[in-house]
Order: C-alpha cells, then structure tokens, then sequence
C-alpha cells in the first residue's frame, strides 16, 4: 500500500516557475552583477573608513533605531530653543507603531493574514525596483530616511494573492521632500519597460494617475503588465503622507481606482 | 574563469528539483521562482569551489532554504512578483487537492514542514536531511513522524503502521 503523504506530495512536483524557468545565462548574469554589487559596497565602505568622510550616511541614516534623535533634535534634557527665525519648532519625530497599518477590516472583503516584516534592510526603497536604472542619489529624500517597517497581506483562501504596506519615517520636514521623490521616479519609469531578463522580460508600463487625494499629500500610480498573448494586466499602488510619515500600498489586481483612494484614505487616518 | 557549461548543466538538471523543494516549503510559486534564480546565481558566484563539491545540489539547497525563510525574502519576492507579472493568473481548473495540500503544509511548524519537504518530496534520506540542517538524526525522525501525524490530521488520510522513517 502507498504511503498517502508520499502520494499527496506528488502533486506538487513538476510545476513551473510562473515567469518560467530563467536561461543559465541569465542566472549567470545575476550572479556576475551580484558580486560586482558587493565589490562596489565593499569599495564605498573602505572609502567612508579611511577617509573618515561622510559615506554611507544614507545607509547609516536607515539603520538608526526609531527613536534615535539626531544631532537636529532637541536633547531630552533641554527644552527645545526657538528656531533662528522665530517659527513654530520642526514636528516633533513620531515612531512607527504597529496601530499605524492597514488591518484586514480596511481591506475589504474577504479573509487576510497581516504578517510583520521583521527584517528591516537598510538599502530598500519601496519604489526602487519599479523601473531600471535606479540611483539612490536621484532621490535625496532617501538619505534623511529615519525608520521603516513593512507588512505582508495575503488572503487565506489558498490564492496567493499578496499585498504590501510599507511606512516610511523621514526626518522632521523631509517627509514632502519624499512624496515628490515618488513623484520624480514615476516620471523616471514612464513609458514602456522591460524588467529583469531573470525573469523572461515582461513589458510594464507606470503612469501617475492622482495627487493629493488623501492625507497631507498622495500619489495614485497604475502599473499595467503586457503578458504575450494574454489581456493586459493592471493594477494600483498608493503613497500617501502624514507629516513625516509616507505609507505605499501595493494592492490586488482587480481593484478599482476608487477602492484604492478609499484605501488611501483609511491609511491616512491610521497615520494621524 | 568558472566553467560555465558545467554550470549550465548542473542548472538545467537541478532546477526542477529545487523549485519543487521551495514550493513545498514556501507554498507560493513567485517565491519559490524568485528563490530558485537567486540561489543559483550564488552559486555561480563561487562556482569555482561550489562545482567541484562530492554534492553542489546540497550547496545551492541548504542557501535556498536559508533564503526562503527570510521575511525580507518573502516580502521582497512578493513586491517583484507584483512588479514582474501581477498576481499568478487564474489557475484553469484550480488544483483543490494541491492547494489543499499547500495550505497544509504552511500549517506545520517550520521544521517539520522542512523535514516532510525534503523526506517525502525531494527524496532524501534521514543522514542526509539531518547534515544538511545541522541537526541529530533522531530529531529528523521525530520531527518526521510529527509532521506526517499533523500532515495526515490536516489532510483527512490515514497513515499505515508507522514504520515510514
């Protein structure tokens, strides 16, 4: 008689990748540009050590822990002192908390599983990877970024279908400076591209579609992705602003502009 | 210069095996993909020394499952799975006993789950799981018929005599 888990387990055998399978030359390419990634990491850090200049700051300036002060904000055993012109002192830096996301009752139907990101990598930007190339220094909101923290949205029926939610914390008075970094790399990604040939060369398009919908400030993108031979697939991500605090939101194919600003909105409120 | 046709070779006769691995492990197609590529591109980073191993398949393994328990990983596959294809098209006829199945297996415990993958899916023997997560045989077996009674639980099927591992 078979084993019955030996006879379940067959059925996930044999299937493919969804991108299917990349060329060993592509897999190769991959690695070749992995290794030159980490020598260039390995050169600016010798650089920042033997110079004692100033890098690696913007990775430094990610890697602080959320109530880090700088050296821009008031000690704790001082009173803040009025700024040079006699305007009301820089918002006071407000950590990210998990009651700041999106829970599965602002999400709509259907049942989810809201995972914590855990690990907090310093070189990440939500919007970096939507289009090639990309440069840190094109978007100098990034080196005053002062916290992260990101959840995982899956539904529990079994389909896979994942959104995300990242909050990003900037220092006092850098959080505008941002939403129009994610304004300049959407103008940065626009028209037809190609992504990584790891996995097969997928054309997408990225189009800003609103402003300033939600919260102090917000961008509304639409991606849309032209598999060969199948119907275009589209589908939103929102940023919206607080202050200081910038949350993305990748949300489900499928849901519609209005649902998205709606999302938008119920962000903003979580971020108040 | 790393030989790049024994790499290709070792790819293409691996990759099938690995994937399937990461899909046990993981339950998400996209992550497994995504896992997979990186993996080997480790290796060919250090194919020089990786190739000439009794067993690089174990190698780029163990750095896959290393890679797939990662949260970073999960959340950042996901967000390339979005950026690269969307969501997984509909399936044509939803495999129900598959996704029964995955959904099951994402219910185990982390290690058993492990030990069930690479027992009952990728074929391994107890030695070689244990070497390969640096833990006594004894507790490979353990972990084994833990998963297989939890597995067998979730899945409504009844296990023979118990003298599988």
């Amino acid at each position: 008689m078979s084993d019955p888990i030996e006879t379940a387990l067959q059925r996930l055998r044999g299937q493919q990748p969804p991108g299917g399978f990349a060329s060993a030359a592509a897999v190769r390419r991959r690695g070749t540009h992995r290794t030159y990634r980490q020598l260039v990491a390995a050169g600016v850090a010798v650089l920042a050590v033997a110079g004692g200049v100033v890098a690696g700051v913007a990775y430094q300036a990610d890697r602080r822990a959320p109530d880090v002060t700088t050296s821009t904000s008031p000690s704790p055993s001082k009173p803040p002192s009025p700024s040079p012109s006699g305007s009301s002192p820089a918002p006071r830096p407000v950590a990210i908390t998990p009651a700041m996301f999106l829970t599965a009752a602002d999400l709509g139907p259907g049942s989810w599983v809201i995972d914590q990101g855990s690990d907090q990598r310093a070189d990440t930007w939500p919007w970096q990877d939507i289009c090639q190339p990309y440069r840190r220094a094109d978007y100098p909101s990034l080196a005053r970024r002062a916290e992260k923290d990101w959840r995982d949205i899956s539904r529990t029926d079994g389909t896979g279908t994942v959104r995300l939610q990242f909050i990003e914390r900037y220092e006092p008075g850098v959080g505008p400076r941002n939403l129009d970094d994610v304004r300049a790399r959407l103008r940065d990604c626009a028209g037809l591209q190609s992504t990584d040939p790891v996995v097969g060369n997928l054309p997408l398009r990225w189009t800003l579609v609103g402003n300033g919908f939600a919260g102090d400030d917000a961008v509304l993108a639409k991606n849309e992705l032209f598999p060969k031979g199948e119907p275009v697939r589209a589908y939103f991500v929102v940023a919206v602003r607080v202050g200081d605090l910038v949350t993305s939101i990748w949300l489900d194919p499928g849901i519609s502009e209005a649902t998205a600003r709606d999302i938008a909105a119920k962000a903003a409120a979580r971020l108040r | 210069m790393p030989d790049s046709e024994s790499f290709d070779a070792f790819y293409r006769d691996t990759r099938q095996r690995l994937f399937d691995c990461l899909v046990g492990l993981t339950g998400d197609r996209a992550e497994a993909q995504d896992v997979v590529h990186e993996a080997y591109a480790r290796a060919w980073q250090r194919w020089q020394t990786v190739g000439d191993y009794a067993d690089p398949e174990a190698w780029v393994r163990t750095v896959a499952r290393r890679l797939a328990v990662s949260q970073w990983r999960r959340a950042r596959s996901a967000l390339r799975a979005y950026r690269r294809m969307g969501p997984e098209p509909p399936v044509r006829g939803p495999d129900v006993e598959r996704m029964a199945l995955v959904s099951a297996l994402g219910k185990l415990p982390k290690k058993q789950r492990e030990a069930i993958v690479l027992h009952h899916l990728v074929e391994l023997p107890v030695a070689q799981i244990a070497r390969e997560t640096g833990v006594p045989e004894g507790t490979v077996k353990a972990r084994l018929a833990r998963g297989r009674r939890a597995l067998a639980a979730l899945l409504a099927v009844n296990l023979p005599e118990e003298s599988h591992v």
